[in-house]
């Protein structure tokens, strides 16, 4: 026994040193100098809070740093990886990856970087990543468009597994002759409960329920357009829909270049067993403008944002919207008689969109930005937290920048959430993941990882809508495309 | 014999050189500008993960060395050059094919049919050269195929090369598998059969690839469509290459196992082959090609060169009546400080003379985005390069040039920094791109450069939605905020006046004469303040009316001169 323990310390020991060794003069490099401090990488993942079960996490040094050669060394309690700059990346293969944040299970990889310039070896300042061992959903299902304005050209939705840096299809318009594809949701973050509509030519929504994929034509006769923005009922047997008309200007001056507005709006329920939609007095409203409607994951309450309804375009700088709720009964299809303003926003000069509450409903998630309600062209545009146990609002000063974050969705065990942020270069919305306790509390977000560090500087489309999923989505585009094609579609009613 | 077989190889060489420089001096004398036209919308990015992405897609190999060639098109003369070589290529394989399976036969001149037909398809700005380099990828494999003498190797070459070129070329597999199951039916007909075995391989991996997604319909994956801009369509034209290419091979299949044929009958044979090739040349050059197109291709060459001068003497060679070309010819007016000057000098539509109403094609978002951007109005100048750029999937250098500078302008140096990124990957663009990172992050560095600096005062501090109190507005926005900026003045002027809106005229004059943005009237605005101020001998002194301008409204008035282009433009 003493024996096993001796040699147990002596393993420790001899560990000990090793590390020591690996940490001081890696291989043949001995260090020349110790910086007082932590590189600039890109992307920013200095001081993160990853999933345990997240892709490898490939940076680069700052373009502004000059050198002939470098390694980035990991280092956790009992793992240790030297990874060499190749093409001035720093790209952890993903085994070793995965060995080592394993091990850093509730703690952290140490990462240090060391340089060699003019032939003396520099190391900068070790910095963190830090790992949660709550995980993530596994796929993360975006739209990929350009940024805006009017036209296009391919456009597509896809679903991108973050344990690895595999992308697939599921839906693309060059398969549907270039038409528009949008507002992809799922139910409760399920792969298999989901819609998503096509609009122009072969126009419809389609559900897609398990193998079964159905085309809806939405409109009718007594909405002002098809269903717009979506959120299931987590039963999977409703949906909350806006029906907007909305139009885009550009700003002359503004940094916030285009302007979007609706002229009016409304929210209403698509019963999906029925083929009809319903809707209510408060939110069908003439004097308002309601829209962004989301469940809560009890199924008994919808909120949604409303606003006064002014004059477009001329007031639309006068466009406020307020966290309104009102409560459902799924098996009636009934709504309760009041609406409750959950967070005044327009008392406070501001707007919100974007309501999401977390699948545990405890917090509610929204955008919060000067007017109107196409946060994503506002710079302003910033997360905020409401908790719904005390209605206590907070900003998610963490997860914020000075550039707009907007869209965001939550995990299916609340932990984690994902939004989009345009902070890389102030126009292309890239997505980002951070890691929310059970507090509220949130951590430093990381943006999705990539293989080549520079993808995002060479994609020009931006992440649209990007939705945690907890599995993959077996719908292809094959099918999207045949059903959209061939498929007259389902004339949904309005019964009220 | 040796002597006689000299004779002929010197007259074949001659006879492909002479067709190289034909081509070439067509190209270059009469379509010289759809090259320069074509290098815009394309990119070829020094970048393995760009490389790779285009090399995995059916078609790759094709269509990323058509991008890689397209890049030279922007140096004078190499399009030309470029597009003989590829084209005489094609001739030359034909002709082997031919020869080879007519050897007695003189089929030479059938052979250019395919040449010709892809030739006038090239000017076609929704056809991709990818289409061509297919073309010549098939000819290749097909030479190769018909090199090989037994059954079983060429039933092997054939299944290998119909799934490596379905791969690597695209949809020109099914011509390939097509052309030999013709020639099989023909040269080998009791094992003809076998060669279904390619065929349906080809079939079946178009199904694969449309269950993949990578097509919505067959006619992408298996026909000439999927070599033209998948967003149109194409008309039966894009199948005219493939057709010919068919047509001759089964002619020589046919008449390939004549041994002999009498002079005179070669004699009358190569006649019918030339007139045949004559006939389809002046067809395809009346059909194919549009002239309007042709010219509007070299006037945007001249706007993206800014050779205003160049550009006002063809314009005064060519027939106006077109918005297209009144567009590009008031940018290069207003460019000289001549628009306020001569606008009833040339000839004038109405507004859409000034700026077009958008189509949203790519073509008129990219003359739209010179339009604004020489009006200084940077808003709408980016939208519309935006829009052009996007609708081609980003990859439009001459686009992205612009939304550099529109950003850099506007201060977005982040996105002006990812846009130059892109543009340091290419061959030709790079050294402007690495010049433009001067300004990034450095105000100071825009505003006292002459270009920049002088658009950066275009943008004015009182923001408004572009057009939200009419497009005059924004421009007088502009011209309050940066008076020295003189294109939008001239703009104004000419918008109000093409718009017979004689009031917003005078309002503007009243405005803005005496003033640094309008120190002294030019003529066609002096022929503007007749309109309102004919009788007003005061107004016309304070004006500075010439009495040229005075003569000629007196003398239109007393029917003394009917013929004054602008009086008849503004009081009929």
């Amino acid at each position: 026994m003493i024996v096993k323990m001796q040699k147990s310390r002596l393993t420790h020991l001899l560990y000990c040193i090793g590390l020591c060794f690996f940490w001081t003069c890696t291989g043949n490099i001995n260090i020349d100098k110790n910086l007082n401090e932590i590189p600039h990488i890109f992307p920013d993942y200095i001081g993160v809070t990853v999933p345990v079960n997240i892709a490898p996490l490939h940076f680069k040094l700052a373009d502004s740093c000059d050198y002939t050669d470098a390694y980035a060394l990991f280092r956790t309690g009992t793992e240790q990886v030297k990874v060499k700059a190749s093409g001035k990346q720093f790209a952890i293969g993903e085994s070793a990856w995965k060995k080592l944040i394993k091990s850093a299970q509730e703690g952290a990889i140490d990462v240090k970087i060391v340089t060699k310039t003019d032939k003396k070896w520099l190391a900068y300042k070790p910095f963190q990543f830090f790992v949660s061992a709550d995980p993530v959903d596994p796929y993360i299902a975006y739209r990929l468009i350009e940024p805006g304005y009017e036209t296009w050209n391919d456009m597509g939705i896809y679903q991108r597994c973050v344990e690895t840096f595999k992308q697939t299809e599921i839906a693309t318009n060059k398969t549907m002759d270039y038409n528009c594809v949008n507002c992809h949701s799922f139910c409760m973050q399920s792969p298999d409960t989901m819609l998503l509509h096509i609009r122009k030519d072969f126009g419809g929504t389609l559900v897609m329920r398990g193998n079964k994929i159905e085309k809806l034509n939405t409109k009718t006769p007594e909405t002002m357009s098809p269903l717009v923005y979506p959120s299931w009922h987590p039963s999977g047997n409703f949906v909350a829909f806006s029906v907007n008309s909305t139009k885009q200007m550009f700003h002359t001056s503004d940094p916030n270049r285009i302007e979007v507005f609706d002229y009016k709006s409304d929210v209403v329920i698509y019963d999906v067993e029925k083929h009809e939609i319903f809707s209510t007095p408060e939110l069908f409203s003439k004097s308002a403008f309601e829209t962004f409607p989301t469940f809560s994951p009890d199924g008994k309450t919808l909120y949604f944002c409303s606003a006064d309804s002014v004059t477009i375009p001329n007031d639309y700088e006068k466009v406020r919207y307020n966290l309104c709720s009102i409560t459902f009964d799924p098996a009636s299809r009934r709504f309760g008689e009041e609406v409750d303003t959950l967070f005044n926003a327009s008392a406070i000069g501001k707007s919100i969109s974007f309501p999401r509450v977390s699948p545990d409903g405890n917090f509610l998630m929204f955008t919060l930005f000067n007017y109107g309600n196409f946060s994503i062209w506002h710079r302003e545009a910033d997360l905020y937290l409401l908790s719904l146990a005390d209605k206590k609002v907070a900003a998610l000063n963490i997860l914020n920048s000075n550039e707009t974050e907007s869209y965001h969705s939550w995990s299916s065990n609340s932990r984690w959430v994902v939004f989009s942020s345009r902070r890389i270069d102030g126009l292309y919305t890239r997505p980002f993941i951070a890691h929310i306790d059970k507090n509220g509390v949130a951590s430093k977000p990381f943006v999705l990882p990539q293989d080549d560090v520079d993808y995002y500087t060479k994609l020009l489309k931006s992440y649209n809508i990007p939705e945690f999923v907890k599995g993959k989505i077996k719908v292809t585009p094959y099918q999207v495309s045949e059903t959209a094609r061939n498929e007259k579609g389902i004339d949904v009613q309005f019964k009220n | 014999m040796k002597n006689r077989f000299e004779k002929v190889r010197y007259i074949y060489i001659v006879g492909w050189i002479v067709v190289f420089i034909a081509l070439f001096l067509y190209m270059q004398i009469k379509e010289r500008y759809s090259f320069y036209f074509t290098e815009q919308w394309n990119i070829f990015l020094y970048d393995w993960p760009f490389v790779k992405s285009v090399l995995w897609q059916p078609g790759g190999l094709a269509r990323l060395i058509a991008d890689f060639l397209i890049q030279f098109f922007i140096i004078p003369y190499l399009g030309a050059l470029i597009s003989a070589f590829l084209l005489t290529s094609t001739g030359i394989l034909t002709s082997i094919i031919l020869k080879r399976l007519a050897p007695a036969l003189h089929l030479s001149v059938l052979s250019l049919l395919p040449v010709i037909s892809l030739l006038f398809l090239q000017f076609n700005i929704n056809y991709q050269l990818s289409g061509t380099i297919a073309f010549l990828m098939f000819l290749c494999a097909f030479v190769f195929y018909l090199k090989i003498q037994s059954l079983v190797p060429r039933i092997i070459y054939t299944a290998c090369f119909s799934l490596l070129l379905y791969w690597l070329a695209g949809p020109v597999a099914s011509l390939f598998v097509a052309a030999i199951l013709l020639t099989e039916l023909f040269v080998n007909f009791r094992s003809f059969y076998f060669f279904l075995l390619p065929v349906a391989l080809v079939y079946l991996l178009a199904i694969v690839s449309l269950r993949l997604g990578v097509a919505g319909e067959l006619k992408y994956l298996l026909l000439p469509d999927g070599y033209f801009t998948w967003k149109l369509q194409a008309g039966n034209v894009i199948y005219q290459p493939w057709l010919l290419m068919l047509a001759v091979l089964l002619l020589a299949l046919l008449f390939g196992q004549v041994k002999l044929v009498k002079k005179n009958i070669q004699v009358v044979g190569l006649v019918i082959q030339f007139v045949v090739f004559g006939w389809l040349a002046v067809f395809n050059s009346s059909f194919m090609i549009d002239s309007r197109h042709e010219i509007f291709k070299e006037l945007d060459y001249y706007m993206r060169q800014e050779n205003w001068d160049k550009l006002l003497e063809r314009c005064r060679e060519i027939d106006m009546n077109n918005y297209l070309y009144q567009n590009c010819r008031n940018v290069a007016l207003a460019e000289k400080g001549l628009l306020a000057e001569n606008l009833f000098d040339y000839k004038q539509g109405d507004l859409r003379s000034i700026y077009l109403s958008w189509d949203k094609t790519p073509y008129v978002s990219v003359l739209l985005s010179d339009v604004y951007f020489s009006m200084g109005h940077i808003a709408l100048s980016q939208r519309m390069a935006f829009e052009s750029n996007e609708s081609v999937n980003n990859y439009n250098p001459r686009m992205l040039k612009r939304l550099v500078q529109t950003n850099l302008i506007y201060g977005a140096y982040p996105v002006a920094k990812k846009y130059i990124a892109i543009l340091e990957k290419t061959k030709y663009y790079a050294d402007w791109a690495q010049a433009q990172k001067q300004f990034l992050e450095k105000d100071e560095a825009v505003e006292s450069d002459p270009f920049l600096g002088s658009k950066r005062k275009c943008i004015f501090p009182e923001n408004v939605l572009s057009g939200k109190n009419g497009f005059d507005s924004d421009l007088k926005h502009i011209i309050d905020h940066n008076p020295t900026h003189r294109a939008s003045i001239q703009y104004l002027g000419a918008i109000y006046l093409l718009l017979r809106d004689t009031e917003g005229f005078k309002t503007m004059v009243e405005k803005y004469y005496n003033t640094p943005a309008l120190p002294a009237l030019p003529k066609g605005f002096q022929q503007g303040v007749m309109l309102f101020a004919a009788n007003d001998t005061t107004a016309l002194k304070y004006y500075a009316i010439s009495d040229q301008v005075i003569q000629s409204f007196e003398a239109y008035k007393n029917k003394r001169n009917s013929q004054n282009m602008y009086l008849n433009f503004l009081l009929k």
